[in-house]
């Protein structure tokens, strides 16, 4: 199993979310150890994610994908509730006549198939735009010990 | 948002991965692209996302098939995305559907065909009901190592 290579100072809510799914203290791992546990909801969600591609389940088109993935301005920050609520996202996006333009579609069109998808579908989307938005971690440098001389 | 109880959480290699390609980055500062940050949204964004997809609202999954399902599932935290994607087959394997289906007077060909009709959110929220009613128990049973 996945063996921990960091650590993180998490608060109450994220524990109550891995505690809801079985998790709890345990130092000798297993299946429920908190690690095991944040793990096994990070690919779930990904599974989830990677099965809820509109492009697949709902046949939108490409184009209309990367608008929508274009569109959405910090992703990051969106709430479920702004999720469900995708197409009018979409729709108050100042690019939308531009991206529109570039999908060769009609904004309202955009709009219309975007806010028609399911709330999985959505969140497809917006981890798509997660993925891509997101900033690259820097590499740090590292740093190169240098012995001193004493005498 | 205040937190009032906060914890070290020991994370492997693939979660960090998950999570820096996501954004996460190391930054004892805090700050919206912290992992703990990023961790805590991922969680959200999941519990959401499992709780918008219920088939009872979406689909208008019967409660009796609902109930069948979440019960009839073994260790469902085990379960991968491709025995999800086929839960109604998985469902359809499992030894004890005939009884099961009898005492809730559900029609065993008619639950298997409805459950695998289900999409792949539907079918991930049915494992996760079945998860929280079975793990906290199964969780219990692992005796503490020192």
């Amino acid at each position: 199993m996945a063996e921990p290579v960091t650590t993180i100072q998490v608060g109450g809510a994220t524990l109550a979310l891995l505690e809801r799914w079985g998790a709890r203290s345990h130092r000798g791992g297993g299946d429920f150890s908190r690690n095991v546990v944040l793990l096994r909801s990070l690919q779930a969600l990904r599974g989830l994610v990677d099965f809820s591609d509109p492009r697949e389940t709902a046949g939108l088109p490409e184009a209309m994908h990367r608008a929508g993935v274009e569109l959405l301005e910090a992703p990051w920050t969106l709430k479920a509730l702004e999720v469900n609520q995708l197409g009018e996202i979409v729709r108050r996006s100042p690019g939308l006549g531009t991206a529109a333009r570039a999908a060769e579609v009609e904004p309202q069109e955009l709009v219309a198939r975007i806010a028609a998808l399911s709330f999985a579908e959505k969140m497809a989307i917006v981890y798509c735009a997660i993925r891509e938005q997101a900033p690259v971690p820097a590499v740090t440098p590292r740093k190169t010990k240098t012995r001193s001389k004493r005498r | 948002m205040p937190e009032s109880k906060t914890t070290t959480l020991a994370i492997s290699r693939a979660a960090v991965a998950f999570i820096e390609r996501r954004g996460g980055r190391s930054n004892r500062g805090g700050g919206e692209f912290s992992r703990a940050a990023v961790v805590q949204r991922t969680l959200m964004a999941y519990g959401a996302l499992l709780q918008r997809c219920d088939p009872r609202k979406t689909s208008g999954l019967s409660e009796e098939m609902f109930r069948l399902a979440v019960a009839l599932l073994e260790e469902p935290w085990s379960l991968r995305p491709l025995e999800v994607e086929h839960l109604g087959e998985t469902l359809g394997q499992s030894a004890g559907l005939e009884a099961a289906a009898k005492e809730a007077k559900v029609d065993r060909e008619e639950f298997v065909k409805t459950i695998e009709a289900l999409g792949f959110a539907e079918k991930m929220a049915i494992v996760d009901a079945s998860i929280q009613d079975q793990a906290p128990r199964a969780a219990g049973t692992i005796p503490e190592e020192f």
